[in-house]
Formats: structure tokens, sequence, C-alpha cells
């Protein structure tokens, strides 16, 4: 015999099917001894559970009864989206001035960079070449020359025959 | 909220980034310091020419000096000295020096051994620089000037 064929004989034997199949499932017991054999089985079966269920009687109705199941549920829903819903608003409430703040601070130290050296258009140190400056250090003689890229028309020296010196 | 990611991030790698000198640095080599930390500058403003100089006003530099600059990557016939100015510098203490009717240096004595020279030119600055100016060192700084010429700022200590 089939699975589905006995599933269905528990559920006629359940009462639980609808009348249409009801109906196929009675024409199959009366035609097929096996399916009699079967469903005499399960009613001993549940014959012998009936007798040792416990019977628990609730103070509402079915459908009070559960419908305080599902408000419970659907309270506890809405509990647990507020509690990651807060999470998610706190990080947020941290990362983002964190992050502008660092965002500022990184402008500030560019500009800052850049408002430093724009002051002189050359400025170094021995250990630092602006890349338009050639240096040059005479280990030997203890000269370092430093030759600025410094714009011709501007020139110092350039002796002028009204004021040299 | 990328935006502020990318800020934290860059931050913590410029944060984690060694530091390197930066333009304006003070060297940190050792040299002998003069007693009560005042440095005694000489810096004299020198032009360089192929040409004889049309000023006979003009005199060639010091021997010494020129000897000095023979041995720098520069090559010009002629060097004369425009202006020499002595001046006493402090520790901590900046002096302004007038070189020429265009030029100008600010000298600062950063420690007693360093010095911290801004050259400016017609009010402008033209270029700054530190150096350590020990016993026996001396520091160069020039550049072009107009018909192939060029123009030195020549500073040591004296002692």
């Amino acid at each position: 015999m089939k699975h589905e064929v006995e599933l269905r004989l528990q559920a006629w034997v359940d009462g639980q099917l609808p009348v249409h199949e009801a109906d196929e499932v009675a024409r199959l017991i009366e035609t097929d001894a096996e399916a009699r054999a079967l469903l005499t089985e399960l009613k001993h079966t549940r014959a012998a559970l009936a007798g040792h269920e416990d019977s628990i009687t609730l103070p509402e109705s079915r459908e009070f009864y559960w419908s305080k199941i599902a408000r419970a549920i659907e309270r506890e829903q809405p509990k647990a989206q507020a509690v990651e819903t807060s999470w998610l608003q706190h990080f947020r409430r941290l990362f983002i001035p964190a992050g502008a703040l660092a965002a500022l601070l990184l402008i500030g130290m560019l500009a800052g960079r850049q408002t430093a050296s724009s002051n002189v258009p050359y400025e170094l140190s021995d250990l630092v070449a602006d890349s338009d400056t050639f240096t040059f250090t005479d280990e030997a003689n203890g000269t370092t020359l430093i030759w600025f890229s410094y714009p011709v028309e501007n020139e110092l020296a350039q002796p002028d025959d009204s004021d040299i010196l | 909220m990328r935006l502020g990611a990318l800020g934290v991030l860059l931050t913590l790698l410029l944060a984690l980034m060694p530091v390197t000198a930066a333009p304006g640095d003070v060297p940190s080599t050792p040299t002998a310091a003069s007693p009560g930390g005042k440095m005694k500058l000489s810096a004299e403003l020198i032009w360089g020419t192929n040409d004889e100089s049309p000023d006979s006003k003009l005199k060639p530099i010091d021997p010494k000096v020129a000897k000095k600059l023979e041995n720098l990557p520069i090559k010009w016939k002629h060097y004369y000295s425009v202006t020499v100015k002595e001046l006493t510098v402090g520790e901590g203490k900046t002096t302004k020096v007038q070189m020429s009717s265009e030029c100008e240096l600010v000298v600062k004595n950063v420690d007693g051994t360093n010095v911290e020279v801004q050259l400016i030119g017609k009010g402008k600055p033209a270029g700054k620089v530190t150096k350590g100016l020990g016993k026996g060192k001396c520091l160069v700084a020039g550049g072009d000037a107009t018909n192939s010429t060029a123009w030195f700022v020549f500073i040591k200590q004296v002692e």
C-alpha cells in the first residue's frame, strides 16, 4: 500500500478529509482488504491513545487563547526591530560625526601644508628639497648650494646703472 | 556615510605613516654651538657673469670664496661682490639685513647652530632654507638673473 493511501486513511479516521475524498476512501475500504486491515489497526491505536491523553481545560475559548499567543508574538517582533534600529542609529550617531571630523582634520592638514608651502616659493632644509630647487653639497669644502628657480625678471643682484650697491 | 568612512580611513593612514621631514624642519645634525647661542654670520651678495663687469665699482670676490664656488656645479667666469654684511643673531632671534635695493635676508638663529634664511626679492619671498652652519661650513643660495647672469648669497659663520 502506498504511503499516500495510508495517510489518507489516517485522515479519514480523524475526520479531516473533505467529503468527496472521504467517499473515495470509503469505497476503497469496501473493496480493499489491506485498507480495511490498516483501518482496523488505526482505530485500535486511536482508541488506545485516547484513553491516556491528558485532558487540558482552557479557562478561555480556543480562539481567545490563540489570539493571546498571536498578540504576544506580535509584541516581541517590534521589540527586536526596535533594538536593531537603535543599535544602528547609535552606530551612525557615532560614526558619521567621527568620519566628518576625520575628513575635516584631513582637509585641514592638507590645507595647512599647502598654506605653509605657499608662503614662500621654496622652503628647504638639509633633508628636503623642493622639486624645482637644485641642491648640491660639497662635503670636502663644507659648502651647500641651494639653487632657486627664482623668476629672472625679479633678479636680486642684477646691477643697475643707477643703483648697484 | 561613505565619506565618513573614507575620512576615518585616510586619517588613520596618515596617523600611521612614519613622520618625515617637512620643508622648514630644522636639521638635527649636531654642530658646535657658540657661547650663549649667539651666531656671528657673514652674508655676501654676489653677482655671477660670463662678461666683464660693466661697473668698475664691483670688486671680484675673495679668492677663498671663489674657490668654494668653483667646486660647485656652477660655471660663471666672474663673480663680483655686491654687498657684504656681518650680523650677530641671538639664539631664537631673527634679524633682517638689506643686501641690495631689491634683496633682503631674514636670518633666524634657530638653536645656536642652525640658521633659517629667508630670501626676499623686491619685497616678495623668494625662498627659505634651514641649514646648520658649523665651523667651516657655508651656505650658498643662488638663482638665475637676466642676461645669463646669476645672483648668490654666500653665508658663513664668522669665527
